[in-house]
């Protein structure tokens, strides 16, 4: 299926180098960027020691917002034609904020989504911020964004998105598919998507991650290593940014911006954005979907939306027999002998062996 | 050194009958709702509800030396150290029972009111004690506004307002009244009006009024604002101020350095101003206690009481992008006549305190004010050390002279 190429588009080989949109969180349009005739790169900061971000913000702020702003600096996000920012967090906000004040060059967008996603008033909120942000494309991309490239773009983004969720992959391979396809030219991937499966599930306890944003899917090695099969992920750079629902038949809408606004609002709760019992409930639906033994959260240090919610979700999966266990990264990864004994042990609770 | 504001001793009395009244609203049938500090609070006080601050709470669970206490019992319970600390003191008191008020936790909410404009945390928060209570919560959003304040965000905050009308009426059987609305925003306006000229006062060297006095006679603002009793408050305390102004007494003595406070206090470590006052170094401003000076209710305001409110409380220092917080910070250097900023680099208020480092640069830029970024955090103690803390000061300090006497030299 193609992973070498996703994994190559991951690490930064043939990422077009004009035209493109760079794009940080799940809950960035990217049809509406597609409708505009750019292409929309998700953004992944590259790992690593602190770099020169540590002159703007302090140690507290959390590592992927940190590497964002390390990345930018150092100017590997300089082919850009442009950023989105959208509002999701604090840590990303306040690197929305440095970056507007020192990479004054490099055009940002701020899409200022509302906390809330629920009721009329924010669905019309939201709908006009995705206006606004059709016009800066249109700004950007020298020319308008209409609703047929729109309804285009939607169609494409969906097939898309639907071609990773039959996919048949799961794990690590469909963290590096759908981690790979948000930065390619989204047709390639689609192909990608169609060429026959290469990788299965591999042997192992059977495992759900659940988190936010990932650097790297690499990430999943660890778990891999010590024994767990990840059979499916609750994680805005994987399984929650599949699942936008509202898939267009051949008429348009007659507003498809706020149409758009409206798909977005709905999709799979994100902790920033929804209270942590919707979250239990879509949690426990997919353990149950996927006959995952146990759930492991991978969350961001400092994320504060992620770790609210924590200790509910933990008891929540607790109380219906699902055992969990919450690893922190740092700079985009795990610590290694650390991380291979606790998931080690982890597993042996949940009766561990060879299983499928 | 004139020491302490007189005005001071009523403090303590009126924070006990607060106290004293949210833990007798039950009784006398009036409901109580926790609301975060950025809540247009006047809407609550129209209806009669006793608004409670969690917020509050943990600073006074801070400053008595309890909060890292409630803090490890929050952590027990799965809360991870990282979070905020006024959270994690809030957490761990309604988990044990345990607080600051002769030993007691806030008394139980009737309902919650949290609104988005000082960060996204208090939404989460607010969603756990929820949870625990079985209460119904009201978020009111406030979306931040990224170079200016758009018709649509007061538009949507606009509607909200209308729907927390609803709610509140809905959860306590009470209706508002257009003319209970407008009395409430007068109140607060007067406030306002009167803490603005307290903060006014202190651009007079000496300083009348210190950071310890500040943050503490911050209580009424914060809690009281849109009562009486906040308004006669600040009279009193105006009064006193601008009789220190008119005899020329400042609250340090022999004031040689004068400082501006950026953040929320290390409520658990006054000794820090103390030792700072000891040195000469006086506050004459603070970006936390000017953010409650910014609710400016003028009577035009009342024809259009929820526009105002939406456009108000948009705007508040946490919700406003960079470029503009550092207009204010600069506005309020030169008119205080600082000659430094101490920046409270507080790990649990990521809202504040990302973005100092660039306020910081930028001070020095433009005006060529040194700066000192202090690592700390305003309720939990294990975050602190007094001795590197002064260490760090002292150094500050030599800065400022250095540079006091090579402009001497410079100029001479």
């Amino acid at each position: 299926m193609g992973q070498d190429a996703f994994r190559q588009a991951l690490a930064g080989n043939g990422v077009p180098r004009g035209g493109a949109i760079g794009y940080l969180c799940s809950y960035t349009p990217e049809e509406l960027i597609l409708a505009a005739g750019l292409q929309p790169v998700r953004l992944f900061p590259p790992g690593g020691p602190p770099g020169p971000a540590d002159t703007y913000l302090q140690s507290f702020a959390c590592p992927f917002a940190r590497g964002c702003l390390d990345a930018a600096l150092r100017g590997e996000w300089d082919w850009l034609a442009g950023v989105v920012f959208p509002y999701t967090c604090d840590s990303l906000r306040a690197v929305a904020e440095v970056w507007r004040m020192y990479l004054p060059a490099r055009s940002l967008f701020f899409i200022n989504l509302p906390l809330r996603v629920e009721g009329e008033a924010a669905q019309e909120y939201a709908a006009r911020e995705f206006e606004r942000f059709r016009r800066w494309l249109e700004g950007v991309a020298g020319g308008p964004v209409v609703a047929d490239a729109i309804h285009s773009a939607v169609r494409l983004a969906g097939s898309l998105r639907e071609a990773l969720a039959g996919s048949g992959l799961a794990g690590r391979p469909f963290l590096e598919a759908a981690m790979g396809a948000q930065v390619m030219d989204r047709l390639a991937a689609l192909e990608l998507l169609a060429l026959p499966d290469e990788a299965g599930v591999a042997g192992g306890t059977r495992i759900l991650v659940a988190g936010g944003a990932l650097e790297t899917p690499v990430v999943l090695r660890e778990l891999e290593l010590a024994g767990a099969a990840v059979v499916g992920d609750d994680l805005c750079v994987g399984s929650r940014y599949v699942a936008l629902g509202g898939a267009w038949g051949d008429v348009p809408p007659p507003n498809p911006v706020a149409e758009l606004a409206r798909a977005y609002l709905a999709r799979l709760p994100c902790p920033a954005k929804h209270p942590a019992w919707r979250r239990l409930d879509a949690l426990l639906e997919q353990v149950a979907a996927l006959r995952a033994e146990g759930v492991v959260f991978l969350l961001q240090k400092f994320c504060e939306s992620h770790a609210f919610d924590l200790p509910y979700l933990r008891a929540g999966l607790a109380a219906r027999q699902v055992p969990s266990l919450a690893l922190e990264l740092e700079q985009g990864t795990l610590p290694r002998g650390q991380t291979r004994t606790r998931v080690e042990a982890f597993l042996e609770t949940l009766g561990g062996g060879d299983r499928r | 050194m004139t020491g302490r504001l007189k005005t001071d001793g009523r403090l303590k009395a009126m924070l006990v009958a607060h106290y004293r009244d949210a833990f007798l609203a039950r009784r006398r049938r009036r409901p109580v709702a926790w609301v975060t500090s950025g809540a247009p609070v006047e809407l609550l006080h129209a209806l009669g509800i006793l608004p409670v601050y969690p917020e509050n709470f943990a600073a006074v669970a801070a400053s008595r030396h309890l909060a890292v206490e409630l803090c490890e019992a929050a952590e027990a319970a799965g809360y991870s150290p990282d979070l905020c600390s006024y959270a994690r003191t809030s957490i761990g008191s309604m988990l044990t029972g345990q607080g600051p008020l002769k030993g007691k936790a806030l008394p139980e909410p009737d309902l919650l009111f949290a609104a988005s404009n000082i960060c996204g945390v208090v939404v989460k928060w607010w969603e756990v004690v929820a949870r625990h209570y079985r209460v119904p919560l009201f978020i009111l959003d406030f979306p931040f506004v990224s170079e200016r304040l758009t018709a649509h965000q007061v538009d949507y905050v606009r509607r909200q307002l209308e729907e927390a009308i609803a709610f509140l009426q809905a959860q306590t059987g009470r209706q508002l009244t257009r003319g209970a609305l407008a009395a409430r925003l007068r109140l607060s306006a007067e406030a306002v009006a009167l803490w603005n000229q307290v903060q006014l006062c202190r651009r007079a060297a000496p300083c009348p009024v210190g950071a310890l006095d500040a943050f503490t006679n911050l209580f009424p603002m914060v809690t009281l604002r849109g009562t009486r009793a906040c308004v006669d408050y600040l009279r009193r305390l105006c009064r006193e101020v601008e009789g220190r102004v008119a005899r020329g007494e400042g609250a340090v003595q022999g004031e040689r350095y004068r400082l501006i406070w950026d953040n929320i206090a290390i409520w658990h470590a006054f000794g820090l101003i103390r030792y700072l006052h000891s040195r000469g170094a006086s506050f004459v401003g603070e970006t936390y206690t000017w953010a409650w000076g910014e609710y400016e209710f003028g009577p035009e305001d009342l024809h259009d009481p929820l526009g105002s409110l939406a456009t108000q409380y948009s705007q508040v220092i946490l919700n406003i992008d960079l470029g503009r917080r550092l207009e204010r910070l600069l506005h309020m250097v030169k008119g205080q006549r600082a000659d430094g900023v101490l920046f409270h680099s507080c790990r649990s208020c990521k809202t504040y305190s990302l973005g100092q480092l660039p306020l910081a640069r930028e001070i020095g830029n433009r005006l060529a004010v040194p700066s000192l970024l202090l690592e700390a955090d305003m309720a939990d103690a294990r975050a602190y050390s007094e001795g590197q803390a002064r260490t760090r000061v002292d150094a500050f300090l030599e800065v400022l002279d250095s540079r006091r006497n090579g402009s001497c030299r410079a100029s001479g």
